[in-house]
């Protein structure tokens, strides 16, 4: 065997242990989704079975039945899509327009201000929790998703990256608009809103999953049960003791987890580039 | 000729004004645009933040009128914590208890999953089809809410869960009841914690990985540097920005773990309050115990942990860099 | 009538005088270019008349209007960028229609106009398509087309140029000039740091450094009569040599002593030197003026070759006085030649420039 021979068997051998090791993390991250996936459409008593079984039988979609015999599984869902709703809008609206005067437009104080706001990156949610309770309380919004979207309506996080976006196009088109006749609000519309698909992409996205999966917000500011958005239905609907059986709850969180999954599944290229874009200005 | 130069005087006087008012209209514009954002972030930010401060100072129940009480609620902390310190139970300082378990965890995860990710990361930063698959398969549970990833987990934990099986391929009579034993609870949330993040970071490292020149690493490969010489030698170090975000953002998210405890230990800490957290705490002592002052005091001593260890961490970091 | 008149123009960016009391008249109709090195003030300069940027000190007039007050859109000026600034969202119709909408001109008319402008730039194929499919040269169009839509009195271009390739740009100088020039007959001020284009485009350029303007002439002026050492080193290619030293009397003659080397100075210039007798002035030769010989002949002056550059139909040598000093001559002949080797190089006698060394001015 020459040495060229054996550099290509070195290589190849390792070529293959790399997949080797990809490929079982792979299924340890993908296992509890596939192992809950199956399990959904399984009996409980299948289900907990020692050791594991993986194929239904009988199959059933009991599970999923029961679920929506909980009379406030779809108001759940109803709950988290408008929360979800307002979330999204509200940012795209105001954190747009927010980023962009941050980014291109002159105003005493501009760079104060701005870093003003990136300092609120550093505190935490429990510091300002039980304020902005007292704040909603007497604004009799309480128990309102209304009330609850009110507090993230802006988030600094959207307004950074949107002002980021805005200083990375050209100065000249902002020039050349400005010539043509457009005002700092004119050419918000007419430029920097239309080139800012991509950045509102994200910010939609992000924003979309964040207020999906928010549990603190509304386990505070939500009191009643037809009020509550998915997460907080579920980890109070599914306190172990009031279930003998589990699967009905594997199967609820699978309904919870699927907008997001599929979401990502869709776009995750897109994603996958914003985090990164997010990384590398942090 | 006088004339037109009393003129331009005039015009150059008034100049300054119309100079002024021009700004002032584009200022004028700027402030309309980001009222909104600015106002509610004031509000629910800094407003928040400092009546937060203010009320640590005080004793209320939401209802009475508020009480000053000075550092009456601090004390009320570092009694707490002396009482831990000295072996109370936990109910008997549960902040303490919150303080010690976080800690903890935030020393299992955050190392373990900066170190995982970055693995992974390296392992995926090869002349490989199917990286996207892997990206995506490592990023999933990072889109997953944790409340439902925890109700999830919990089943999988159960002693004859599918966690137990598996672990039972390499460790035969190893079976814990994870969930319920005390001894091993906050050891299961430490593990789904770095699953469901770890992949996010991942990402992060690989991005970071492929801006790093090819060039460097065949300069590495002529001097004689296999792939683990090279990926000590060139590639940690020149990570090293993206390793200080990781963990700064690691610390910042560990330290006020609040989703996963909830769900998988319960409010109340679950067993010997094995899964008791200083964010769970600081909830039950605003919203279950009716004090919103000691609630305060808790949340500042909380945001001085997060800011002193993130800071102290960048600090040594840059020390280490010179 | 569209006069472009700045005076005493000062603009500050912070502690940096970008533009420093800057006096300008642009005539009506003229094609003015303002050149220097880059960071020299001139695309300020252009943004001040724009209204991009608002002087600190200083008028602004167009025609009669002193418009440091006015809004840029209601200046009547149009200006092309060096990256285009194409709306990369809009169509080319959109965009060339853009300003026109923007001043809410009726539709009808918007529709006429665009299309006479694409006509006239010959781009009327191209209206349905996004700058991306463009090429470069197809960008620079369109840009002009949204300017010269409308209709303005005054054009501003800053390195409209700059971003196409060698061979485009040199048809497009002509093109450019024929159209603003020859064709709408509009006031064009014209920014660059391109010698050449300056040369062969404006009626009249300014030369501009570090925020003030040096010169102001016709291209022939600037090049036969520098007013100063700055704008004698930065028009033509390769730069003047400056040679330094002290006026001397020898008798009636005048000669330059450089320390080691006395170079004699014609009668020609005995007059309006008298003054500086005596004092340390600097003498500028153009390397086209200057001829190399192998053997000495009179008026030439010994000095060692130090490097060559055949540029095919020219050759540049370079040479020393002083083994410190490089000095240039263009030769267009052969010439057979090895460095280190002895050579005597002749100025010619009467395209000699003089420069007074303290203020950098010429001495005519």
């Amino acid at each position: 065997m020459n040495e060229a021979t054996k550099r290509n068997l070195l290589k190849a051998l390792w070529i293959v242990f790399v997949y080797i090791i990809l490929t079982m993390f792979a299924f340890i991250y993908l296992s509890p989704f596939i192992r809950s996936f199956v399990a959904s459409f399984m009996t409980w008593e299948q289900a907990s079975k020692y050791p594991p079984e993986w194929i239904p039988h009988p199959f059933t979609i009991e599970n999923y039945l029961k679920l929506f015999r909980l009379e406030l599984f779809p108001r759940w869902i109803m709950n988290s899509a408008l929360y979800a709703g307002l979330i999204v809008a509200g940012n795209i609206i105001f954190s747009s327009m927010a980023g962009y005067a941050f980014a291109r437009l002159e105003f005493p104080g501009r760079d104060a201000l701005f870093s003003a706001l990136l300092a609120l990156l550093m505190i935490p949610i429990f510091v300002t929790l039980v304020p902005n309770y007292i704040i909603i309380y007497k604004l009799g919004l309480i128990d309102n998703i209304i009330g609850l979207a009110l507090l993230s309506l802006a988030n600094v996080s959207s307004i950074f990256l949107m002002r980021q976006y805005f200083l990375s196009l050209p100065q000249e088109v902002f020039d050349a608009a400005r010539l043509d006749g457009c005002g700092p609000i004119k050419a918000f519309f007419y430029i920097a809103l239309p080139l800012a698909k991509p950045a509102l992409g994200a910010v939609a996205v992000y924003q979309f999953l964040g207020a999906w999966n928010a549990f603190l917000g509304p386990l505070v500011f939500l009191r009643s049960p037809e009020n509550f958005t998915l997460p907080v239905g579920l980890s109070f609907a599914f306190q172990r003791s009031m279930w003998t059986e589990y699967t009905p709850i594997i199967a609820g969180s699978l309904v919870a987890a699927a907008p997001t999954i599929i979401l990502f599944i869709g776009l995750n290229k897109y994603l996958i580039r914003g985090i990164v874009i997010q990384a590398g200005k942090g | 000729m006088s004339k037109s130069r009393v003129f331009s005087l005039h015009t150059s006087l008034s100049l300054r004004k119309i100079l002024e008012r021009r700004k002032s209209r584009e200022a004028l514009e700027a402030l309309l645009l980001i009222s909104v954002a600015t106002g509610l972030n004031i509000v629910f930010g800094y407003f928040a933040a400092f009546f937060a401060f203010y009320l640590s100072f005080f004793k209320w129940d939401y209802i009475s009128p508020m009480e000053f009480v000075g550092l009456r609620n601090y004390q009320i902390i570092f009694n707490d914590l002396w009482k831990g310190i000295n072996g109370a139970y936990y109910f008997l300082a549960p902040f303490y208890t919150g303080l010690k378990n976080i800690l903890l965890y935030t020393a299992i995860v955050v190392p373990t999953q900066t170190i995982l990710a970055m693995i992974l990361a390296a392992f995926a930063n090869q002349k490989i089809r199917g990286v996207q698959f892997y990206k995506v398969s490592y990023f999933l549970p990072a889109v997953t809410s944790p409340v439902i990833i925890a109700l999830i987990f919990i089943w999988l934990f159960m002693k004859n869960g599918f966690i137990n099986y598996m672990i039972q391929m390499i460790v035969p009579s190893f079976a814990p009841d994870w969930i319920n034993d005390r001894n091993y609870l906050l050891y299961a949330i430490s593990m789904v914690a770095i699953w469901g993040t770890s992949g996010h970071f991942m990402v992060s490292f690989l991005a970071a990985m492929q801006s790093i020149s090819r060039d460097v690493y065949e300069a590495a490969m002529l001097d004689g540097a296999g792939p683990i010489r090279r990926f000590i030698y060139i590639t940690v170090p020149l990570l090293k920005p993206m390793i200080v975000y990781v963990v700064v953002l690691g610390m910042i998210g560990a330290l006020q773990m609040f989703d996963l405890a909830w769900v998988m230990a319960g409010s109340n800490g679950g067993p010997g309050g094995a899964g008791y957290t200083m964010a769970l705490d600081i909830y039950n002592e605003a919203f279950i115990n009716l004090r919103p002052g000691v609630a305060a005091a808790k949340s500042m001593f909380l945001f001085v942990l997060i800011f002193t260890s993130t800071y102290i961490f960048q600090k040594k970091y840059k020390v280490m860099r010179q | 009538m569209a006069r472009v008149l700045l005076k005493n123009v000062v603009k500050k960016f912070g502690n940096v005088v970008a533009v420093n009391h800057v006096n300008l008249e642009v005539k009506d109709r003229e094609f003015m270019i303002l050149l220097g090195p880059s960071g020299c003030g001139k695309s300020t300069t252009l943004r001040l008349i724009a209204g991009l940027e608002t002087p600190d000190e200083g008028e602004i007039w167009i025609g009669d209007r002193l418009i440091n007050d006015i809004d840029p859109t209601k200046r009547n000026v149009a200006m092309v960028f060096q990256s285009y600034a194409l709306y990369p969202h809009m169509t080319v119709y959109q965009n060339i229609e853009f300003p026109l909408k923007m001043s809410r001109v009726p539709k009808n008319e918007r529709r006429r106009r665009v299309i006479e402008a694409a006509r006239f730039l010959g781009i009327e194929d191209l209206l349905n398509r996004y700058p991306k499919q463009l090429s470069g040269g197809q960008q620079q169009r369109v840009a002009l087309a949204r300017a010269i839509v409308r209709e303005p009195e005054v054009f501003l271009l800053d390195e409209p140029l700059s971003n196409l390739d060698a061979k485009l740009r040199v048809k497009m100088r002509f093109e450019l000039r024929h159209l603003l020039h020859d064709e709408l007959k509009v006031t064009t001020i014209y920014v660059t740091h391109d010698q050449v284009e300056a040369m062969t485009m404006a009626d009249r350029i300014a030369v501009m450094n570090q925020g003030r303007i040096m010169q102001i002439g016709t291209p022939v002026e600037v090049f036969e009569k520098p007013a100063n050492m700055f704008v004698a080193g930065f028009i033509g290619v390769p730069p003047m040599n400056f040679f330094y030293g002290s006026l001397v009397s020898r008798g009636k003659e005048l000669v330059l002593d450089t320390g080691g080397l006395e170079i004699n100075i014609p009668n020609s210039y005995t007059k309006s030197l008298q003054e500086y007798v005596g004092r340390e002035i600097v003498m500028g030769i153009r390397p086209q003026e200057i001829t190399i010989h192998t053997e000495p002949i009179e008026y030439a002056y010994p000095g060692k070759i130090i490097g060559y550059e055949p540029l095919g139909t020219e050759l540049y040598i370079h040479f020393t006085i002083d083994e410190k000093t490089d000095y240039v001559a263009v030769v267009k002949q052969r010439l057979a030649i090895n460095l280190g080797q002895q050579i005597y190089w002749r100025p010619s006698p009467s395209k000699l420039y003089f420069f007074d060394k303290k203020t950098g001015n010429a001495i005519y």
